[in-house]
């Protein structure tokens, strides 16, 4: 292969390739947020969520050297922080958005306390048992796709199935149906039989296990330690996904995909030395969001009517 | 983390007592010197702020000091912070970071008998008496790194640079790697990402592939949490990666050539002990030379791997390394 | 047999029972905590001195608290604004940080030898609270304009817009408005620029005083003005607002610019208050603190001041309780966020009514039950 070929060809398997890794967590964040948006909630604690799974991963993880027990407890983690937001969303009927940022701030303190009491200041070596990427014979070895699509790890193929699980469930099932009922016409559920509560915590305990597991995601596939600040905003950046994805699964994936896409141009296109200033490339992903959900491309049809509207049962 | 050699900053503190005796306010014999600590990040951070607090912690463990810290300080706290400390009677106060530039710098007139010194450059010309800058030799370290990173390099094609914020000091250190990797291996690329962040490891893992991905086979950061994330991007990518701050090797004990580690914990300690001599000269930025501040390590390997450096790669580092030191390669003039 | 606790189809809504609610939320909270502090081996009631005898019983934590308080009761307010009307605005941390740089840029230009020169302070300050507010206004009002014309979400919207804003400030300051040297920030402002300070002996300056005059406005716009009034018809019932003649997105879009514009405020009372030069990460979280006390004080423009005070001397009491009683900063984000989601919980309290005949009867009473009164 000629020198600039080679270059372009480097240059484009190594932005997709860094596109899908850096999706892979947000992507399975935002299917369990979009369960919760579709409910009615509007559920802004997963970012404080995906950092309780990242901790409880990396924990579980440094401590008994399993890895699929890391993510099942990270998703357990995110269960159990979820109990606490449900109940402050549907039986409080707290605004959803203040309870779901300083949850936030709450989660950030109780993870770095534990972190600092099990392993602050101590000298350990912080490697952890970590998922590998898969090397699949014959399709891992065409050109440009292969490195590409085809050398993930095993977390981004679950993703990918659980965004068509998600799809199923949230338009083929009956429980799909109630969950988006309670989320479009509460009232009308309710009448319907539907308890609108109970698809509410629902709807955000799937959210929480979703941003736990993104947490063992992020620590388990990607960067395989912990600190206070690994999750930097893309919690924030789930719910940018949930609404250019249409609260829908499928268009979700591609959302992520997208996002991830910009996230990592503005890496790539350094190999160029570009002079573009970087402040524009970095504010890109979140006008390209701003952008998408404006309603500039239409959307306002289908947002869960009730989103973020508490529902009291007569 | 990484043990901080004090050794290294004997030299310094010598030099430290030839400059100006301005009389200051003494610590007496029964008093013990009280030390703060301003942090922008936290104490477990496994960089910068915690190296800055071993030292701090060493600091502990002898007589004569009495010492206090304050993580997490965001600017609008910052002046509070500092004047909190001040009033208490604490007779150094240490502001981590180029963030504390400005306010401690306002706040030193008003407390002239106690001492204030900032991690960063020199903000203006003219400062007060009580306050010291520091020049730690940013810019001798990362040509440092390109240039050992060029020699260590197997295909010699590129070696790659991962920075944090988007600040003109990162964009003058990706700079000098660059510029002391292709003066020392002529003809070979060095390619350089800033992140635009300092704590988002993913980004950093991500910044990584694509300079591996883009020929680079060999990795040096400068970026903290993100660059964490640049390290596992490099045992990813298996190609050599150099450590940055802290001694890094158990991050990456198969790939991790060396670290340029930083001695801010002997920084600390060298201040401190300034203060409780009544020989520290403020006013002024301190300039340790490049070879006190950055020091060489690799866990328990010595200074570096020797199985991803070869002993001649390694003479030839430490011979630029001199030249730095002895500023026979003047890197600062290379940025102007 | 009457049951001690019934049912309220309404929460009560008297200020004895918010008052208490409130307080039993913040002493679950403080209780908690403590047992936080015994595992660091800190004394909880030295720290708790140090949370509360600072910011309120020292001249100088008093002054610093003052110097928090105006901030946030700014963007308590344009939160009012904003919400109350319907727009469930939460880009201050954004407008925070455009009115800071709009101002700072209008203070660099009164420099000596700069494109305006010096002017008097009397003439300054109007015209850097027009930029300010304007410039925040704007930035807000773009949102505004989306919702009311596009549909647009606005939460997720504004939510995204404070990254661009901090962008827009990072760029700044490392590009076009850098101080010559090494650091990304701009020169110091002149000192003619600056907000008096008004307490001999500590930084209090007067960004308090128009924290509290923009109180006042907010609280006639909101109870005593027409335009108020539509507002809030539009946040209570949009199609009622349609059917009653109001062009609902038009008051919209001014909701959001009378928010954005009071975030504005807030950067620019920090920036000629107390930072006086503009530097990446002046916001600090600012904007969404912000909200949290607007929702403390039920988002009544007459509780703002009052609360911010409280909460801003709170954060200065956690920084001193830190500084004092070497806790590490997780433990004082716990106690906070615990403190307001207890508040947010212990809300649901003021839907039960005590039936207080059941104490004729020997029940003992308690703390939270007083609550519901």
């Amino acid at each position: 292969m000629n020198g600039p070929q080679f270059a372009m060809t480097a240059f484009v398997v190594t932005w997709l390739t860094a596109s899908l890794r850096l999706a892979g967590p947000v992507l399975l964040a935002a299917l369990g947020e979009t369960f919760a948006e579709q409910s009615g909630v509007l559920n802004i604690g997963i970012e404080g969520t995906i950092l309780l799974g990242a901790l409880t991963s990396f924990l579980v993880s440094f401590y008994t050297g399993m890895i699929w027990p890391s993510l099942l407890a990270a998703l357990l983690v995110g269960i159990a922080a979820n109990m606490i937001l449900a109940w402050m969303y549907v039986t409080v009927r707290a605004s959803q958005v203040v309870a779901g940022l300083v949850f936030n701030v709450l989660a950030l303190g109780v993870a770095s306390a534990v972190y600092r009491k099990a392993l602050g200041n101590s000298a350990v070596p912080e490697s952890i048992a970590m998922f590998q990427p898969l090397h699949i014979p014959f399709l891992g070895n065409l050109p440009v796709i292969g490195p590409v699509l085809f050398g993930q790890t095993i977390l981004f193929y679950l993703t990918i199935a659980l965004a068509f699980v998600a799809h199923f469930v949230l338009f083929r099932t009956n429980f799909g149906l109630a969950l988006r009922a309670s989320g479009e016409n509460p009232a009308a559920a309710d009448s319907a039989g539907i308890s609108v509560y109970r698809m509410r915590y629902a709807g955000t305990l799937i959210s929480g296990a979703a941003a736990g597991m993104a947490g063992g995601y992020l620590v388990l596939a990607q960067v395989g330690l912990f600190r206070e600040s690994i999750v930097s905003g893309q919690g924030f950046i789930a719910l940018g996904i949930v609404i250019f994805g249409r609260w829908n699964p499928l268009k979700a994936t591609v959302a992520a995909m997208v996002f991830g896409a910009c996230d990592a141009l503005q890496l790539s296109l350094q190999i160029f030395g570009t002079h573009v200033p970087p402040q524009l490339l970095l504010a890109l992903p979140y006008i390209v969001t701003i952008l998408a959900i404006s309603g500039l491309f239409g959307g306002k049809a289908v947002q869960p009517a009730a989103l973020m509207a508490p529902y009291i049962k007569d | 983390m990484g043990r901080i050699s004090r050794r290294a900053f004997h030299g310094t503190l010598a030099s430290a007592l030839a400059w100006s005796a301005i009389p200051k306010a003494w610590a007496g014999p029964n008093r013990p010197t009280r030390v703060a600590l301003l942090l922008s990040g936290v104490i477990t951070d496994g960089g910068w702020s915690q190296l800055a607090y071993n030292g701090l912690k060493e600091l502990k463990a002898r007589n004569g000091f009495q010492i206090a810290y304050a993580e997490n300080i965001s600017i609008a706290q910052m002046d509070q912070v500092a004047r909190g400390y001040s009033d208490d009677g604490f007779d150094l106060v240490i502001g981590h970071g180029v963030e504390f530039s400005s306010t401690l710098l306002e706040v030193a007139p008003d407390y002239p008998g106690q001492h204030f010194f900032v991690t960063t450059f020199l903000p203006q010309p003219e400062v007060p008496r009580n306050i010291m800058y520091v020049n730690m030799g940013y810019f001798g370290a990362a040509y440092g790194a390109g240039a050992l990173a060029a020699l260590i390099s197997d295909k010699k094609r590129a070696v790659g640079f991962i920075g944090g914020d988007d600040d003109p000091n990162q964009n003058r250190i990706k700079k000098s790697f660059i510029a002391g990797a292709q003066q020392t291996v002529p003809g070979i690329r060095a390619l350089a990402i800033i992140t635009g962040d300092y704590d988002n490891a993913s980004k950093g893992r991500e910044a990584a592939s694509i300079l591996i991905g883009n020929g680079a086979d060999v990795i040096w950061h400068a970026a903290d949490v993100t660059g964490l994330g640049a390290i596992q991007g490099a045992v990813a990518g298996n190609v050599k990666v150099l450590g940055c701050y802290s001694d890094q090797t158990d991050l990456a004990p198969n790939n991790m050539a060396t670290s340029f580690l930083m001695n801010l914990g002997g920084m600390v300690i060298s201040i401190s002990q300034e203060v409780a001599t009544g020989t520290f000269a403020g006013g002024s930025e301190w300039r340790p030379p490049v070879n006190e501040m950055w020091l060489q390590k690799c866990g328990k390997n010595g200074d570096y791997n020797s199985r991803l450096v070869t002993a001649e790669e390694w003479s030839a580092f430490q011979k630029v390394w001199g030249d730095i030191a002895s500023h026979k390669i003047d890197v600062e003039a290379l940025l102007k | 047999m009457a049951k001690l606790f019934e049912r309220r189809l309404t929460p009560s809504d008297s200020p004895i029972a918010i008052f208490a609610t409130t307080a039993a939320a913040f002493l679950t909270a403080m209780l908690v905590t403590a047992f936080l502090f015994l595992s660091y081996g800190a004394s909880p009631f030295q720290a708790y001195f140090a949370l509360f005898h600072e910011p309120f019983g020292t001249l100088r934590g008093f002054g610093y608290s003052l110097v928090r308080t105006s901030p946030l009761a700014l963007i308590a307010l344009g939160t009012i604004v904003s919400w109350r009307s319907g727009f469930s605005y939460l880009g201050f941390e954004g407008c925070f940080v455009i009115g800071a740089s709009a101002t700072a840029w209008l203070a660099l230009l009164t420099a000596p030898g700069a494109r305006i020169g010096p002017i008097p302070f009397f003439l300054f300050l109007p015209l850097a609270i027009f930029v300010g507010f304007v410039a925040a206004g704007l930035w807000a009002g773009l949102v505004g304009f989306v919702r009311a014309r596009l549909g647009g979400n606005e939460v997720l919207i504004s939510l995204m817009s404070n990254y661009v804003a901090i962008f827009i400030l990072q760029y700044l300051v490392s590009g076009p408005m850098r101080a010559p040297g090494s650091l990304p920030e701009t020169r110091i402002l002149p000192r003619a620029t600056w907000l008096p300070f008004i307490l001999p002996g500590t930084r209090a300056h007067a960004g308090i005083l128009i924290a509290i005059a923009a109180a006042a406005l907010v609280w006639m716009l909101l109870e005593k003005m027409p335009l108020g009034y539509e507002l809030i018809v539009t946040g209570f019932n949009a199609a009622a607002a349609r059917y009653a003649g109001i062009d609902v997105g038009r008051r919209i879009m001014l909701a959001a610019f009378f928010a954005g514009g009071l975030g504005g405020l807030a950067g620019m009372v920090e920036e000629l208050g107390s930072q006086h030069r503009l530097m990446d990460g002046i916001n600090g979280g600012v904007g969404f603190v912000g909200i949290v006390v607007a929702l403390l004080a039920r988002l009544n423009p007459v509780a703002v001041i009052p609360t911010a005070l409280l909460y801003g001397g709170m954060s200065v009491g956690a920084d001193a309780m830190q500084r004092r009683a070497s806790i590490p900063s997780s433990i004082t984000f716990i106690l906070q966020s615990l403190a307001v989601l207890l508040v947010l919980a212990f809300d649901a309290l003021r839907y039960y009514k005590i039936n207080f005949s059941v104490f004729s009867r020997g029940a003992p009473p308690t703390a939270t039950e007083e609550a519901s009164k």
